[in-house]
């Protein structure tokens, strides 16, 4: 077991002794962790239900987050799949890029990634907030249920595919839409919601072009007059 | 002349076509109308090689069996402790397969989790996450974790007695779950974060990984999750069943679920129930040999569920080689499912007790498969964890009989050598010899009684296989 201390070396220790450390002193009220040298190792800071900021310097692997509760994550590299999986609450703010699956099924709290996502960023959303600072990948925004979805850069094919609620915005180009997902008017709420999301980025919505994606609502019942979005969808 | 020929009105004999037989005809007409394929709930049509081609040969005078109501025979097992997890310890090898709260109704998912209690076994959660009232029920709750990951909460999973993550269903392997708009209440919308009323689709790839090596690190992070103190079980639809199963042993699977094709639905295409996934039975015999082939055979257990109808098919199914059953189906026929009562209500759905399989409707007469408050109602939990109990203790001793004739002081003692298969068919996917003949119709067996014959036919003076004489 790593001795309970606001600062690990991760190569020093196994992954169940840095998450137990971590959930060791979250509960005991340790307001920051730091961890060095996490070198993409898999599975960190998994399931931290309690508040507490940890704070990674270096590249993090596959489900760094992944189904947190209120901790506060800060990654000063790049993630690999999956980064905030299932997330409940709490932020994950990553200084890099994050690969496929971004933020899937998170149902609440804020993920940032400062620059690219792989494929399928935010699929299955359940609620919360994803903001990518640059572009996202391959059908992301799949099969969406609520939350908040904003891309800075752009969008590439099938963005919302079969979205059943939630809202996405993309602030460059976007190659295809999905099936059954539509653009809508962008009106005053929505710039307020981007400024508001994108000004502690330091990125200033104004200077981009944004559309805004929402379901078409043709999926959500099965209609015999409606072919065309279903032979997309099926 | 036999009066049962269907004959026409000048009494020629009415000829039934089989490509266009009115099935078919009934199929096609119902699609025409409908726009899209036909959806039913519990299970396959079609007759399967199953655990009922196989009997038990028990002992006789060759071998002597223990006194059937004296001598003990044991059925507990414990299993999920290959990576030093807390195991399930079943008081005997049944558990409850998954079924969601959504195709389920809440009394339903309480009566499983109690009768389960009551019986020493485990149950299991499903699409639709926990229920409190299921948790509160059951002594050991299996968490699933799905595809769609509807309702799922890392707290509940940290509650959890095992954790299940779901590959694929015997009944429509490679394909998502659905939840048709009359099931998803205001109750299920909120739990599955969903608008009420929507033709709810499961996604089925899961959305934070795909292949086996993102398997063995979804594996890992469940444990981080958990502190490694429960086990993980990895549930497969029956397809390429040795390489799915060692690619799961692989990644790190503490307990390997393998559904069958006869396994149940509460909506699914009919199509997928019928032409998608092999049967249990030969599902289990490629299970119980991938495991052996990767030496992990009493490492990683086997639970093997699809159309397990009572003790009979489950002491086959361990005389096979699995660690235990799961039953699913016959859990909620045994709750009241498909019971001769309220008979109108069954009828106002085009159908009757005993041919069934409306779940996916939730208009379910007795109260199981639906979200109906009325409905629900007609299936109190204390009188319907009784008949699953009841229920669960035939299973019992009825595996404890089979084990007993044929001189097992132990259910998990039984052994293919227990057994003879009633059909060709049967004996080829199982490699146990068709009765009378003393023979197995597997590729290995057929090499074998060649080369005998020819050893016979070259003792004799003819011929050998290299052309020299004797």
């Amino acid at each position: 077991m790593a001795t309970l201390t606001s600062d690990i070396d991760c190569s020093r220790h196994t992954t169940r002794e840095i998450n137990q450390a971590i959930k060791l002193a979250a509960a005991d009220g340790v307001p920051e962790i730091h961890l060095a040298n996490p070198t993409a190792r898999h599975c960190l800071a998994v399931a931290v239900m309690q508040p507490i900021d940890i704070v990674f310097d270096g590249p993090v692997g596959w489900f760094c987050g992944g189904m947190c509760d209120g901790a506060r994550i800060t990654v000063h590299g790049n993630c690999g799949w999956s980064v905030g999986e299932n997330l409940m609450s709490g932020s994950i703010s990553v200084h890099g890029n994050s690969g496929s699956s971004t933020a899937a099924t998170i149902r609440g709290g804020r993920i940032f990634v400062a620059g690219d996502t792989g494929a399928r960023a935010g699929i299955s959303m359940k609620g919360g907030t994803l903001v990518v600072g640059g572009s996202v990948g391959y059908m992301s925004g799949f099969m969406m249920q609520r939350g908040t979805m904003i891309v800075c850069g752009d969008a590439a094919d099938g963005i919302g595919d079969s979205m059943y609620e939630g809202t996405v915005y993309v602030g460059g180009e976007i190659a295809s839409l999905g099936a059954d997902c539509i653009e809508a008017e962008l009106g005053d709420d929505d710039r307020e919601l981007l400024a508001r999301e994108l000004g502690p980025q330091g990125i200033d919505s104004s200077a981009k072009d944004w559309k805004k994606l929402v379901a078409g609502r043709k999926l959500w019942n099965f209609s015999r007059h409606e072919y065309d979005a279903w032979r997309g969808a099926l | 002349m036999s009066e049962f020929v269907p004959r026409g009105a000048d009494g020629h004999v009415l000829q039934k076509l089989w490509v266009w037989s009115p099935e078919t005809i009934q199929d096609i007409q119902t699609k025409a109308e409908l726009g899209r394929y036909t959806n039913r709930a519990l299970g396959t049509t079609r007759r399967t090689p199953h655990f009922e081609d196989l009997t038990f040969v028990p002992c006789t005078l060759s071998r002597v069996p223990l006194e059937g109501y004296r001598e003990t025979c044991r059925t507990d097992i414990e299993i999920g402790a290959r990576h030093g997890a807390k195991p399930i310890r079943l008081r005997t090898p049944i558990t409850i397969a998954g079924m969601s709260y959504g195709a389920l109704s809440r009394n339903a998912k309480a009566a499983l989790g109690t009768a389960a209690t009551r019986v020493g076994i485990s149950t299991t959660t499903g699409d639709g996450g926990m229920l409190d009232l299921e948790r509160e029920a059951s002594d050991q709750l299996v968490y699933q974790v799905l595809p769609s990951r509807y309702g799922f909460n890392p707290h509940h999973l940290r509650i959890a007695n095992a954790a299940e993550i779901v590959i694929g269903q015997g009944a429509k392997p490679g394909t998502g779950g659905v939840l048709l708009g009359a099931k998803v209440s205001e109750i299920i919308a909120e739990a599955r974060t969903l608008p009420p009323g929507v033709d709810q689709r499961s996604p089925c790839r899961h959305p934070d990984f795909v292949g086996p090596d993102d398997l063995q690190i979804k594996i890992e992070e469940l444990r981080e999750a958990t502190d490694g103190s429960i086990p993980i079980y990895v549930k497969i639809g029956a397809c390429r069943v040795p390489d799915d199963v060692k690619l799961a042993c692989k990644a790190g699977a503490d307990v390997i679920v393998i559904d069958g094709l006869e396994g149940g639905t509460g909506a699914s295409p009919d199509s997928l129930m019928d032409h998608t996934g092999i049967p249990t039975l030969a599902a289990t015999v490629e299970a119980v040999a991938a495991i052996r082939e990767m030496r992990l055979e009493g490492v990683v257990n086997l639970i093997v569920s699809g159309g397990i109808r009572n003790g009979i098919d489950a002491a086959k199914a361990l005389a096979l080689g699995a660690d235990a059953v799961s039953i699913g189906t016959a859990a909620m026929i045994a709750l009241n499912c498909n019971r001769n009562v309220h008979v109108e209500d069954y009828a106002r759905m085009g159908t009757e007790p005993g041919a069934c399989h409306h779940c996916h409707t939730g208009l379910c007469p007795v109260g199981i498969a639906t979200q109906d408050e009325d409905l629900i109602a007609r299936l109190p939990v204390p009188e319907a964890a009784d008949r699953v109990e009841g229920f669960l203790h035939s299973m019992t001793q009825e595996m404890q009989m089979f084990a007993r004739a044929c001189g097992k002081s132990a259910v998990h003692d039984l052994e293919p050598e227990d057994l003879r298969a009633m059909t060709i068919e049967a004996s080829a996917i199982t490699g146990i010899p068709l009765v009378g003949t003393n023979f197995a119709f597997r590729p290995e067996s057929f090499a074998q009684a060649v080369v005998e014959a020819m050893a016979a036919a070259s003792t004799n003076g003819h011929v050998t296989p290299h052309g020299a004489h004797h």
